[in-house]
């Protein structure tokens, strides 16, 4: 290999044998061809495409006079979102929607961990769950509602309950996943050392399958959430759905676009939250 | 303490992968057991340390235990097994949590065991900072912290490489020199067979059958010695000539066919 480029005699490829008559000589820099793809997040940019969209809003309402009822500038969003926050109106509907996204969320994951174990960790549990979870979780949770209405009333009962369910389904599929994800061969160093079950479920499973559920708690947020939206707007005084359908009745868009910005502002808070969670769970990655 | 195995065959569905293997590691020998990839070899060891239950034969294990054995038969992984997630106290604390030890009783094994693999200062380190040696190392404090009698290695140094393989081979032959317990090592090394072993049990291509058992007549201590290496050598040929066209087969078998 090494005589490839000195030699002038007709060379013979040292893997094929064969003759290369028509051989070229060169001698070229190598050009850098690209290694591999890595997007990075730069924050600055992202500040500055932000505002200049914002800017781009603020201008286009003034230069083509958008009436403000068709499309609110950012400006008058911003100041009825301050005008409700003074007057208490946002924490009136804001407090009812994390009441029940709260109650609905917790009660959600804390039997969707439960039954995804018991499935990752039990073949009973997995030919009875598996098929069902899979038959139920593509069913859109707020067709349930008036089923859960039914049957716990108009209360707060049946937005939890449907947002739970919502919940529960991503939850369990995480969980199980996360679970089948942990290595055999560490159940079985455990159980080498005779490890009893409940450690081998606490301190090798749910950390084994920790990232999986976290990564599974981004999805359940944002379903619930679109539950939570959905159940307040068919019947709900308070709470954000509820406002959002008030205010698109009375035509109120600044007061409307105020509300997107809350609910936005939820699930990045939420989302941060899981974020803080894993650095801090996952630092052994 | 001495591991017996007798008649031992296994199916895994219709593939039978051991057929009547009957073998007894003595009390205080390091037993090698070599044979291709895919005859049996983890199999076998699963069985022998009642991860597995074989279709056909008992495995019994005789002797009287030491005093402070928490786990009679312990396992050293190729894949070394440590929780990610764990420091590497917490991994060998792992294996001691549920035998009720007291908080001296357990840093006390701990340390002694970290001690003895030269790991002492790497108590809070978790696996992805260690090296490959250094995990296994973690892996063979973690059996010593429960005083086995019999130490049942699954190609414990196969994911490392050519130099600290060397390493930890003097180093298991140290620590075993000082207590002697038992040891079933597995490998398809046959040199490495050959330097630590008492005893070699070549296994034939699955189904796996005891082809033939190599007695290493010198102390692995003076294996090493110049006026043993004819000797050494002539047995390094013998296993290989075993071995040979048996690997050879098997690498040309395709996988579960
Ligand atoms: N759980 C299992 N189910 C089915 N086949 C298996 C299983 N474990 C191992 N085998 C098969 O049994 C044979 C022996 O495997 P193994 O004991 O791991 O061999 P070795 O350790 O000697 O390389 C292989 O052909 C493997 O594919
Ligand atoms: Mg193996």
């Amino acid at each position: 290999m090494a005589d490839l480029s000195s030699s002038a005699s007709p060379r013979h490829s040292p893997q094929t044998g064969v003759k290369h008559d028509n051989a070229t000589q060169v001698a070229r820099p190598m050009v850098f061809r690209g290694g591999g793809f890595a997007p990075k997040s730069q924050p600055l940019v992202t500040a500055v495409a932000i505002l200049a969209l914002l800017a781009f809003w603020q201008a286009a309402t003034i230069l083509w006079s958008i009436s403000p009822t068709f499309l609110p500038s950012p400006e008058r969003v911003g100041r009825s979102l301050w005008r409700m926050i003074e007057t208490g109106e946002l924490w009136r509907h804001l407090s009812a929607s994390l009441y029940r996204i709260g109650w609905g969320w917790f009660l959600g994951t804390v039997f969707g961990v439960t039954i995804g174990v018991m499935i990752g960790l039990f073949t009973v549990a997995r030919a009875v769950g598996a098929p069902l979870v899979a038959a139920l979780y593509p069913v859109p949770k707020i067709a349930l509602l008036p089923l859960f209405i039914l049957w716990l009333g108009i209360g707060e009962g049946s937005k939890v309950a449907t947002i739970g369910l919502s919940v529960f389904f991503p939850t369990v599929i995480a969980t199980y996943a996360g679970v089948d994800a942990v290595p055999r061969n560490l159940i079985r160093m455990a159980q080498s050392f005779n490890v009893p079950l409940w450690r081998i479920v606490w301190s090798l499973l749910l950390p084994g399958a920790l990232a999986g559920m976290l990564a599974g708690f981004r999805i359940s947020i944002a379903a619930a959430l679109l539950v939570l939206v959905a159940a307040e707007m068919i019947g709900a005084q308070f709470g954000l759905g509820a406002f959002l359908i008030l205010t698109g009745n009375m035509l109120q868009t600044d007061k409307l676009m105020a509300g997107v910005v809350v609910l936005s502002a939820m699930g990045l808070t939420a989302s941060w939250l899981v974020t803080l969670i894993e650095r801090r769970v996952l630092h052994w990655r | 303490m001495e591991l017996a195995l007798t008649g031992i065959t296994h199916h895994f569905g219709a593939l039978k992968v051991l057929d009547n293997v009957s073998i007894t590691a003595r009390d205080g020998e390091i037993l090698a057991l070599i044979g291709p990839s895919g005859c049996g070899k983890s199999t076998l060891l699963g069985i022998a340390g009642g991860l597995l239950a074989p279709s056909e034969g008992q495995v019994e294990l005789r002797g009287t235990r030491g005093p402070d054995t928490l786990n009679e038969i312990t396992y050293v992984f190729q894949d070394f097994a440590l929780l990610p997630w764990a420091s590497v106290r917490d991994n060998i604390a792992f294996a001691l949590k549920h035998h009720g030890l007291s908080r001296q009783a357990m840093d006390a094994r701990i340390s002694n065991a970290l001690e003895r693999t030269g790991l002492s200062e790497f108590l809070d380190a978790y696996p992805k900072q260690l090296s490959g040696g250094m995990k296994q190392r973690v892996g063979i404090a973690r059996a010593l912290a429960v005083r086995p009698a019999v130490f049942l290695m699954d190609e414990p140094l196969s994911a490392l490489d050519a130099q600290t393989r060397e390493l930890l081979q003097e180093d298991i032959l140290d620590l075993w020199e000082r207590d002697r317990a038992t040891i079933v090592y597995v490998t398809h090394n046959f040199q490495e067979a050959i330097r630590l072993a008492n005893r070699v049990v070549v296994l034939s291509r699955r189904p796996g059958r005891v082809r033939e058992v190599i007695e290493v007549p010198i102390p692995q201590k003076d294996r090493q010695r110049p006026e043993h290496q004819a000797q050494i050598q002539g047995l390094a040929e013998r296993l290989w000539s075993l071995i040979r066209d048996e690997a050879r087969d098997a690498d040309r078998e395709l996988i579960n066919g």
